[in-house]
């Protein structure tokens, strides 16, 4: 009984774009429940749209096709997900358009190998579709070697009405999605809702803090106060083991690393491993700056002296994690996501108070700089979702299929929920997610029987909708606004497609840079000797031709400038 | 007692002082090589038991800690797992079938030191050691021959491994000398039959070493499923098994709770060693039928007679 | 002339027709051979080119040592080829005696219980995945909780980084391979003990001799043949070290002595659909291989009857 409901319900919510397509998005307020006259309607093409293209048909008037079609479509997903066949929305889709999809499974654990053999097995279906489906360099490489349907003349009312409103919702969409020659290769997958803007926090053990009879830092040497404190106190813990470890974070690590850290010096990288930065204007690479050896020293110093956790360079993910969310607490100062999780496994934790672990402001670097913090970003072309193969038959019944995805209540029921079973409407646009039954949360696993989830396709602007979420001190959402005012102004955005060139000249030469910095960095904070031997460092960068790099985003910069 | 008998009694306690002196060296060793051996397997087997984050704290050392089945309910619950056991199971055991075959019905006549043909037959299988095509040329083969998605593509590839004709071959060459042939041949019989009656009795440990090294190929195998085959009701134990320890490494996503991706981090981590001991099994039940034939001289002897 | 060629095909033909039922019996493994072996060995030549999927392999442009010269032109590459090669040489040095010694003392075991059980023990660790090693590796050696450094704090010895310690990279990479493939590697040369002929063992024992002397006379000779073909194939096998098990254990402190040739490909980005570059570094370590096992072989040839060709 309940499957016919989520059946009906899905069949409307599907209905609704089908017969809104054509009217500029949002603010519909045509309701959920009414079913089957939406559905007579819908098929019958009775709403003419606006704005139409003169001459070719609209889509409504397009679905379903009078000849059903089969195309093949590899989808990608996570290994516990439901597979694309036996998904309630492909099925339903199937029965409103008549196209019809052999699907090929392409589960997670064996996605790299069956997409690359698909390249070059001779084996490419009509379209792949799912979260990441290309890389972005990937993408721009094989649709300049021809594999892939440019999309350019396509994306306009008369074709994509959808996904055409949405670029007008989404300024700088367009131009994120287009390669260096001027083409689109593939659609996109975001949702700009509620997305968060710090990667790491520091948070601080204030229970130590007391028991050391010390204020929250402010500077970083009263930062290294505080550290010596907890290393000298003996057991801060009351478990009997001298394993107390002043700070520790992941090396390098985005979310868990020392990156914003360093911030204190006035100077900080971008999360990626471009390592690139704003100053006086121009791009520089923060490796071999002069606020980077003030970095490297200070570190060294807390490092010889015990202050920081040795095992950060070796420690993987899952260690980390273990090491942090413990109900013993053995580290002072972490560098987290959030305090929410460092808190939950202590005794008596209370979920809408502060907890052990606070957060802890950047700090001051004494030495006339503002200190920054890193900003998180993320770009409309950051996950493309959509690619048709340039030899199939099937181009306008792929292109206008694809933009049904890209109508806003579809995007919004295919990355959230369907409404009334994951997530409730609390306004208009406004929604918050319901639990299940036994009051736990809906998993992707499980929500991917109905919808597609991160497999498929979907569009969410800013203010396109809102989800209500429960902020508490611990949370993520209110460490934001401590960080925000520090966001570093000299942040270098490296979103903007990439040139086949350059990505061929970013391949050759970033890894190796990558790796020469982490291998001396980690040398210099664990041994020291830094003054002696920073020009024979900074030689090794030139000899790596760093200088070509710098150029490289510097071109990548001015074309990525946020808008 | 005279003095010849001395001596040669003397030599006999010296002897059998010796013999037991290294006896005991024998067990002492062997019995601490056992020790060493078994702690980190019996880690693994606690450690699948055992809340992941203890384990990985070094919290877990002589039992298992924050007991949780949550890897093997994980495991077990998926409907595909037994589909996976016997799936492998019969790719493993046809394959094997036909690989030991090939193999024996090769390394014979190369281990005969008349054979005509001997040096360019060895170097072709040598070859085959060093060059290979790769990935894609296989994959495009198998293609067009049609055998995607078939139990061929999983036992035909790789049906014969030179390594193992090597072993074999040395094997005839030390264990089945010329001479025998050359006895058996007086006697009338003939080179054919020398080869179907009396190969087999005097092979079979070699045959057991081939079995196991094959068998335990095609059920460690995940990566000719991977390549070759798209329908998981074919799917080989591995892929699965690989299938659900790598849920949990899903891409790291802006729009994805960070919940949700650590708490599939942390199953993975203690899914890594249920999924150990749940394909170890039929391995370590097969090891006790392959012992049976590493048992001192009884072939030669018996034939001699 | 014409009598000497005839009579060379002559013999020719009499030699085949003798051995046919040896060449019938060859016929199955070769025509699966040259199906699945030979059939894609066209692929080698991405080696040599600049791999193009939309043209795919024939169609794609020949661009000569390309690869190989920027292979070798990469800035660590002599670093990343020593670290190759004495990774190599230690794990064959130190993981070739033990399977050896093993067996002969498993073989002396007359307790079949016991032999029973080591040998399953001993076997067992092979199918622990490299995942699961690197991870329990992890555990047992961290500085501050692992087991190993807690006994020897207990008998009051310093507490040792071994992961953290480039120079100890090499000792935990090979000893952790030695512990897992010593039960699994002594399998031959118990098949091989096995089929000694029990009247060598009975001649000797009437002339005196003790254990130890059976197993330096009579064993060891018998077995010398097996023992000297897997030393060939080891030398052989020289470059083929596994990306995954450097790749787990490699961290920013011991990159110095953890980068291998599989991990530097893979770190370079190489791998992903890259297929020309990674063909030309494989064909690159299969030829030093080549060279190793041929110099090998013609040694032992030398020394003794056994060699590999």
């Amino acid at each position: 009984m309940k499957k016919k409901l989520v059946a009906s319900v899905l069949a409307a919510a599907m209905v609704l774009p089908l017969a809104a397509c054509g009217n500029n998005g949002g603010g519909d307020s045509t309701s959920q429940s009414s079913q089957s006259s939406q559905v007579a309607s819908s098929t019958a093409g009775s709403e003419s749209s606006s704005g139409g293209g003169a001459g070719t048909e609209t889509t409504e008037a397009y679905f379903p096709l009078k000849d059903s079609v089969t195309v093949t479509i590899a989808g990608r997903r996570e290994d516990a997900e439901t597979a694309m066949s036996e998904r309630q929305i492909f099925k339903d889709l199937e029965e409103q358009t008549n196209l019809k999809v052999d699907w090929i499974d392409w589960p997670g654990s064996q996605f790299g190998e069956k997409q690359g053999l698909a390249f070059s097995g001779g084996t490419f279906p009509d379209a792949m579709m799912g979260n990441f489906i290309l890389s972005t360099t990937e993408l721009v490489k094989k649709g300049a070697e021809g594999w892939l349907m440019t999309w350019n003349d396509y994306i306009n009312e008369e074709y994509m009405p959808n996904f055409y409103a949405l670029c007008q919702r989404a300024p700088g969409l367009l131009e994120s999605i287009t390669a260096a020659d001027g083409n689109i290769y593939g659609l996109p997958q975001f949702d700009m809702v509620g997305l968060s803007i710090t990667n790491d926090t520091l948070v601080i053990n204030t229970e130590w803090l007391e028991k050391v009879d010390k204020e929250m830092p402010t500077t970083i040497e009263e930062f290294y106060d505080v550290l010596k404190a907890f290393k000298e106190a003996g057991d801060l813990n009351g478990n009997g083991k001298a394993d107390e470890i002043p700070f520790t974070f992941q090396f390098n690590a985005g979310n868990n690393g020392q990156l914003s850290f360093m911030g204190f010096t006035g100077l900080a990288y971008n999360t990626q491993h471009e390592r690139v930065c704003y100053k006086d204007g121009k791009v520089v690479y923060v490796p071999q700056e002069e606020e980077y050896k003030e970095f490297l020293i200070y570190m060294n110093r807390l490092y010889s002296e015990g202050l920081i956790d040795p095992e950060c360079f070796t420690m993987d993910q899952s260690t980390y994690n273990a090491k942090t969310q413990t109900p013993e607490p053995t580290c002072g100062v972490i560098s987290i996501w959030d305090a929410a999780r460092i808190n939950a496994p202590i005794a008596g934790n209370d979920p809408e108070q502060p907890g052990v672990y606070q957060y802890l402001a950047p700090l001051d670097g004494e030495n006339g700089k503002d200190p920054v913090w890193i900003p998180r970003y993320t770009p409309y072309n950051r996950a493309f979702c959509f690619v048709v193969s340039a030899d199939t038959e099937y181009k306008e019944e792929l292109v206008r299929w694809a933009d049904l995805f890209y109508d806003l209540d579809t995007s919004i029921m295919n990355s959230k929920g369907v409404v009334g079973i994951h997530i409730e409407e609390k306004g208009d646009h406004v929604y918050e997610a319901i639990k299940k039954e036994d009051g736990s949360n809906w998993s992707t696993a499980e929500k991917s029987s109905y919808i597609t989830l991160d497999d498929g396709m979907y569009g969410i602007a800013e203010g396109d909708c809102e989800m209500i979420t429960q902020d508490t001190p611990q949370s993520k959402a209110s460490a934001n606004p401590l960080y925000e005012p520090y966001f570093n102004p000299n942040h270098v955005y490296t979103y903007a497609l990439m040139s086949e060139e350059e990505a061929e000249l970013d391949s050759l030469l970033k890894p190796e840079l990558v790796k020469y910095v982490d291998t001396w960095t980690t040398d210099f904070i664990t041994n020291g000797n830094i003054e002696a031997r920073w020009d024979e460092y900074v030689n090794g960068l030139k000899k790596l031709r760093v200088d070509e790099f710098i150029q490289l985003y510097e071109a990548i910069g001015a074309r990525s400038s946020r808008k | 007692m005279s003095a010849g008998t001395a001596k040669v009694t003397s030599n006999r306690i010296k002897e059998s002082r010796d013999n037991l002196l290294f006896d005991i060296f024998v067990y002492t060793f062997l019995t601490i090589a056992l020790i060493v051996v078994l702690y980190p397997l019996y880690f693994v087997v606690i450690a699948s038991f055992s809340d992941p984050y203890m384990v990985l704290r070094g919290d877990v050392i002589w039992y298992p800690k924050g007991i949780t089945f949550g890897s093997y309910e994980k495991i077990f619950q998926n409907a595909d797992i037994w589909i996976g056991y016997v799936n492998s199971i019969k790719y493993t055991v046809v394959g094997t079938l036909l690989n030991v075959v090939l193999t024996v019905f090769l390394a014979y006549p190369l281990s005969r030191s008349y054979f005509c043909l001997r040096k360019p037959f060895t170097l072709i299988v040598l070859v085959t050691m060093y060059f290979g095509g790769g990935m894609i040329p296989t994959y495009i083969l198998v293609n067009k021959l049609g055998l995607r998605n078939t139990m061929g593509s999983l036992i035909f590839v790789g049906a014969v491994s030179a390594y193992n004709v090597i072993i074999a071959r040395t094997f005839f060459q030390s264990n089945i000398p010329s001479e025998l042939e050359e006895a058996a041949e007086i006697d009338g019989c003939t080179k054919g039959r020398f080869f179907f009656s009396f190969v087999p009795q005097l092979s079979k440990s070699i045959v057991a070493v081939l079995s196991l090294y094959y068998a335990v190929g095609h059920w460690n195998d995940y990566m000719k499923g991977l390549l070759y085959i798209d329908k998981r009701e074919m799917y080989p134990l591995q892929l699965i098994l690989r299938g659900i320890l790598m849920e949990g490494q899903g891409l790291a996503n802006d729009f994805a709770d960070v919940d949700e991706i650590e708490a599939k981090l942390k199953l993975a981590e203690s899914l890594k060693y249920g999924v150990i001991i749940v394909a170890v099994i039929p391995p370590l039940l097969l090891y006790p039928f392959i012992q049976r034939y590493f048992i001192k001289g009884v072939m030669i002897g018996s034939l001699k007679g | 002339m014409e009598a000497v060629k005839k009579s060379w095909v002559h013999r020719w033909k009499k030699m085949l027709k003798r051995d046919f039922h040896l060449i019938l019996l060859c016929v199955p493994a070769l025509i699966f051979i040259f199906i699945f072996d030979y059939g894609p060995m066209y692929g080698i030549q991405m080696a040599f080119k600049d791999y193009n999927s939309r043209r795919g392999i024939w169609g794609s442009e020949w661009v000569g040592f390309e690869h190989f010269i920027r292979f070798f032109n990469s800035p660590d590459f002599w670093s990343i080829l020593k670290n190759t090669l004495w990774l190599s040489l230690y794990g064959l040095l130190a993981s070739f005696p033990f399977p050896i010694f093993l067996a002969i003392l498993v073989n002396q075991v007359t307790r079949t219980k016991f032999k029973k059980t080591v040998q399953m023990v001993l076997y067992a660790p092979h199918f622990i995945s490299v995942v699961v090693l690197c991870g329990m590796l992890n555990v047992f050696l961290s500085p501050s909780t692992g087991i190993v450094n807690n006994l020897l704090a207990s008998v009051g010895m310093e507490r040792i980084f071994f992961l953290g310690k480039a120079s100890l990279f090499d000792d935990v990479f090979v000893w952790s391979g030695v512990w897992q493939n010593s039960g699994w590697g002594m399998i031959i040369y118990l098949a091989a003990l096995t089929s000694i002929d029990p009247e060598l063992y009975e001649a000797a024992r009437i002339d005196g001799a003790n254990k130890v002397r059976l197993i330096l006379h009579i064993e060891i000779p018998q077995i010398l043949p097996t023992i000297v073909i897997m030393l060939i194939m080891s030398v052989g096998r020289f470059m083929n070290i596994g990306f995954q098990k450097a790749f787990l254990l490699q961290n920013t402190m011991n990159l110095q002595k953890s980068e291998i040739i599989s991990t530097y490909i893979y770190r370079m980005g190489m791998l992903s659909q890259q297929f020309d570059f990674s063909t030309a570094v494989g064909l690159f370590n299969n030829i030093v291989n080549i060279i190793l096992l041929v110099i090998v072989n013609t040694i032992s040839k030398k020394l003794n009857e056994t060699s590999l060709f």
